[in-house]
C-alpha cells in the first residue's frame, strides 16, 4: 500500500502521467521522467515540501495525477534508491519477475 | 453462448462513445482527476502500480475462439503482449494508456465485450461453475440464470450505488467448482422431489479483511422466483448496508451484525411486499429464451470409451499424467473437459501470452465447440473435447507450454497480482507462487501429495482466495519487509470453511520452507494416499502443524 514518505531523508516526487498512466518522477528543470535517476531530489523538509506543491500544481494543471513523495536511501554503489520496495518496483518500470514472453535474462541480468 | 441483440449492441456502443468523450475532456483537462476517477472505474479502467489497468468482463467466464482472439489482439496492440485472467473469471491487462481506451472498447464491442461493471459499488460480473454445461454432476446449465442476473443486474438503477461491491455465483451441481459460499449471493441450482428446477440461497458469504461463509437462507427457491428474490435480498443490503465505514459495508458484515435470522426474516419481508405488488414470476418464455443461449451443442454419439485416447495414455507417460489430472468427466460419453493449465512450472499464475490465447481459439473452434471458460483458478478451459482428439490437444497444448499436468495439485496456485503489479499490496504474490511451484517440480512428488489448494493473496483484500486455500499464504508489511501469514485449513468448495491462523509469519526466504514442512507433516499424518491435506487437517486440528513450524521457536 501507498505509504506517505515522513520523516528525514532524501525523497523524490513521484506521480502517474495522466495520458499513459506510467510512473513518473518529477525532475530539478519542471519535467516528468520515467527514470528515477533523473528526479530531482529533496534533501529538507523545505525542499520536500517545495517539490510537492510543484507537484501537485503538475496535477492541478492535469499533466500527471496521484502525486507524492518518495523516501530514499543510499544504495550500494552510493546511488540513491527508493526505501519501500514498493517505490523500487515502480522505480524500475517493471515487475520483480519475469514477465510472459519475455527472455529471462531480464531478471538474471 | 448469449448473443447480444439489436438493444445491447446499441448501448455498448453508446457507452464507448460517452467514455471516449469523457476521456477526451479529462485529457484536455476538462475533468479534474476527482470528477473523472467514477467515471474511468465504471468502465473498468484502475490506476496501478505502474500504469492503468484494464479489467474486461468476461460473463461467467465464458469465452468463444473470436472473443478470445480479440483479447490477444488487444494484449498485442495495446499492452505488452499478455494478459492475466483473475479469481474473478475477468482478464486484466497492465499496461493500457488512457488514450487507448475508447479505441480498445470499441474493439471489444465488436465481439460483443465490455469492461462495464467490472469496479464500483455494483453487481459485479456474476460467476458461475466453470464446467458449466458439461459437468457430469450438472442438474441444469448455471450459466442460463447466471445470464438472467447479469442481464437484470446490468446498469440497475437501484443497484448501482450500493454500500460496496456485490458478488454473485452460480453452481448447478452438489461440487461447488465456483466458491459460493464466499460469495454476497451464492446460489446453487437444484431439483426438488416433484423434479422442478430452483435454488439453493446462500448470502453474506465473502473473503477479504473480514471472511465470513455465506448463511443459507432458502433451500429451494422456485426458478421462476429468481430475480424477485435476489431483488429483495439486494434491496434489503442496500437499505440497511453500512455506508459510514468502508470496511463494514458488505453485506457480510450486515448478516453478521444483525445475524442471519433477522435478515432472513427482512428478505421475506421485502419479498412478500414485491409478491404483493404483483412483480414476481419469469415468464417461463423468458427462461426458454435464455437457455436457448446455452442449448447444447451438436454431440455426436460416441462409445464411452475412446480407443484413442486408452492408446496415448499408455504410449506417453506425458500425456496420461494429463488425462489424469487435466481431464473431468464429461456429461456426455465420449467427450471430456480439458483444464489448460496457466500455472507451468515457474510462470506467474494466470497469465497468457497473446500468442497462447490464440492457439486456445484454435483448439476451441476446431476440437470444443468454440467453447473456451475462464476458470476461478485462474486456467482455461475447452469443456466439449472429444475423447478422441484429446491426445492433439495435448500436443498442441504442449508446444505452447500450457499443458502442464497439473491441475488440482499443489503446483496450481492462485496468485493474485500483489506488489509486482497492484497499487494496494503489501507483499508479492508471484514470486512466492514460482518459488513454491519450483519447489514441488517433480510431478511424481506432486501426485504423491495429491489434492491441494495453496492460495496466495498481497494484502487483506483476498483477491488470491488465500482464506478458503488449504494452505492459505497472506503477505503483509512488517516494518517494510515483506512478510507472509499462513492460515490452514480453508476451503471455497461445498465443505466451505476459513482457513485458521497457524502462528506467526514467516519472511519471504522462509515461507517456501514453512510450506515445505506443511506438506512433508501432512505426508507423515496421513493415513493413506486416498487421505487428502484437507482431511487430515479437518481430522487433527492445526497442533501437529503449528508444532512442526514452530518446533525451534
Ligand atoms: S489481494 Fe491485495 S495485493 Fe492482491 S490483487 Fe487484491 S488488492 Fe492487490
Amino acid at each position: 500500500m501507498k505509504k506517505e514518505a515522513k520523516g528525514a531523508g532524501p525523497k523524490v516526487l513521484t506521480a502517474n502521467a495522466l495520458d499513459s498512466g506510467l510512473v513518473v518522477f518529477r525532475t530539478a528543470d519542471g519535467r516528468w521522467s520515467t527514470d528515477i535517476a533523473e528526479a530531482a531530489v529533496a534533501w529538507t523538509k523545505e525542499e520536500a515540501d517545495a517539490l510537492l506543491a510543484l507537484g501537485e500544481a503538475d496535477a492541478a494543471r492535469n499533466l500527471v495525477v496521484d502525486v507524492y513523495l518518495v523516501a530514499m536511501t543510499e544504495g550500494e554503489n552510493g546511488r540513491l534508491v527508493p526505501v519501500l520496495l514498493r517505490e523500487a518496483i515502480r522505480a524500475a518500470r517493471r515487475p520483480t519477475i519475469v514477465m510472459p514472453g519475455e527472455d529471462p535474462s531480464v531478471i538474471a541480468a | 453462448m448469449y448473443r447480444y441483440d439489436e438493444f445491447d449492441r446499441q448501448f455498448v456502443a453508446e457507452r464507448v462513445e460517452e467514455f471516449r468523450d469523457q476521456v477526451a475532456r479529462r485529457l484536455s483537462g476538462e475533468l479534474t482527476e476527482d470528477e473523472f476517477r467514477p467515471l474511468r472505474l465504471m468502465n473498468g479502467v484502475y490506476l496501478q502500480l505502474h500504469a492503468y489497468m484494464l479489467r474486461i468482463a468476461i460473463p461467467y467466464g465464458t469465452l468463444n475462439g473470436r472473443k478470445l482472439r480479440r483479447l490477444a489482439h488487444i494484449a498485442r496492440r495495446y499492452d505488452r503482449g499478455f494478459g492475466h485472467f483473475t479469481t474473478r473469471q475477468n482478464l486484466q491487462f497492465n499496461w493500457i494508456r488512457l488514450e487507448d481506451v475508447p479505441d480498445i472498447l470499441a474493439e471489444l464491442a465488436e465481439v460483443e465485450m465490455h469492461a462495464i461493471q467490472t469496479s464500483g459499488n455494483c453487481i459485479r460480473n456474476v460467476s458461475a461453475d466453470h464446467f458449466a454445461g458439461a459437468a457430469a454432476d450438472e442438474v441444469a446449465d448455471p450459466r442460463v440464470y447466471a445470464e438472467i442476473l447479469r442481464q437484470w443486474s446490468s446498469l440497475h438503477p437501484e443497484f448501482t450505488f450500493l454500500p460496496r461491491k456485490f458478488k454473485i455465483a452460480v453452481v448447478a451441481s452438489p461440487a461447488d467448482r465456483a466458491a459460493i459460499q464466499v460469495h454476497d449471493i451464492g446460489l446453487q441450482v437444484k431439483r426438488n422431489e416433484a423434479g422442478e428446477l430452483g435454488f439453493a440461497v446462500w448470502v453474506g458469504g465473502g473473503l477479504g479483511r473480514t471472511p465470513m461463509i455465506g448463511r443459507k437462507v432458502r433451500d429451494f427457491l422456485p426458478e421462476a422466483e429468481l430475480l424477485s428474490y435476489c431483488e429483495a435480498i439486494l434491496r434489503v443490503y442496500n437499505l440497511h448496508g453500512r455506508r459510514d465505514n468502508k470496511y463494514k459495508a458488505r453485506l457480510k458484515i450486515l448478516v453478521h451484525e444483525a445475524g442471519v435470522d433477522e435478515i432472513a426474516r427482512d428478505i421475506e419481508a421485502e419479498y412478500e411486499a414485491i409478491r404483493a405488488r404483483g412483480a414476481l414470476a419469469m415468464p417461463q418464455e423468458e427462461i426458454a429464451r435464455i437457455r436457448a443461449y446455452f442449448a447444447p451443442p451438436a454431440f455426436a454419439q460416441l462409445p464411452a470409451r475412446s480407443s484413442v485416447f486408452e492408446a496415448a495414455k499408455a504410449d506417453s507417460r506425458s500425456f496420461a499424467l494429463f488425462a489424469e489430472r487435466n481431464v473431468a468427466p464429461h456429461k456426455v460419453p465420449g467427450y471430456g473437459i480439458v483444464t489448460i493449465s496457466l500455472k507451468a512450472i515457474g510462470a506467474p499464475p494466470g497469465d497468457a501470452t497473446a500468442e497462447q490465447m490464440e492457439l486456445v481459439a484454435d483448439l476451441a473452434e476446431r476440437y470444443s465447440f468454440d467453447e473456451v471458460r475462464v476458470s476461478h483458478e485462474q486456467n482455461l478451459v475447452l469443456p466439449h473435447v472429444r475423447l478422441d482428439d484429446i491426445p492433439a490437444v495435448h500436443a498442441a497444448l504442449a508446444e505452447a507450454n500450457l499443458a502442464t499436468p497439473n491441475a488440482g495439485l499443489v503446483t496450481d496456485i492462485i496468485a493474485c497480482p500483489g506488489l509486482d503489479y497492484c497499487a494496494l499490496a503489501n507483499a508479492r504474490s508471484i514470486p512466492v507462487a514460482q518459488r513454491i511451484a519450483r519447489r514441488f517440480a517433480d510431478i511424481e512428488r506432486q501426485k504423491q501429495i495429491g489434492d491441494l489448494k495453496i492460495k496466495i493473496s498481497g494484502c487483506i483484500n483476498a483477491c488470491g482466495h488465500h482464506h478458503v486455500g488449504h494452505i492459505g499464504i497472506l503477505g503483509v508489511d512488517r516494518k517494510g519487509e515483506e512478510f507472509y501469514q499462513i492460515t490452514l485449513g480453508g476451503s471455497g468448495d461445498e465443505t466451505c470453511s476459513i482457513g485458521e491462523i497457524v502462528g506467526k509469519g514467516f519472511s519471504s526466504e522462509e515461507v517456501v520452507d514453512a510450506v515445505e514442512t506443511i506438506i512433508e507433516t501432512y505426508l507423515g499424518l496421513r493415513q493413506g494416499p486416498e487421505e487428502t491435506f484437507l482431511a487430515v487437517f479437518r481430522r487433527v486440528g492445526e497442533a501437529p502443524f503449528r508444532e512442526a513450524l514452530y518446533a525451534d521457536a
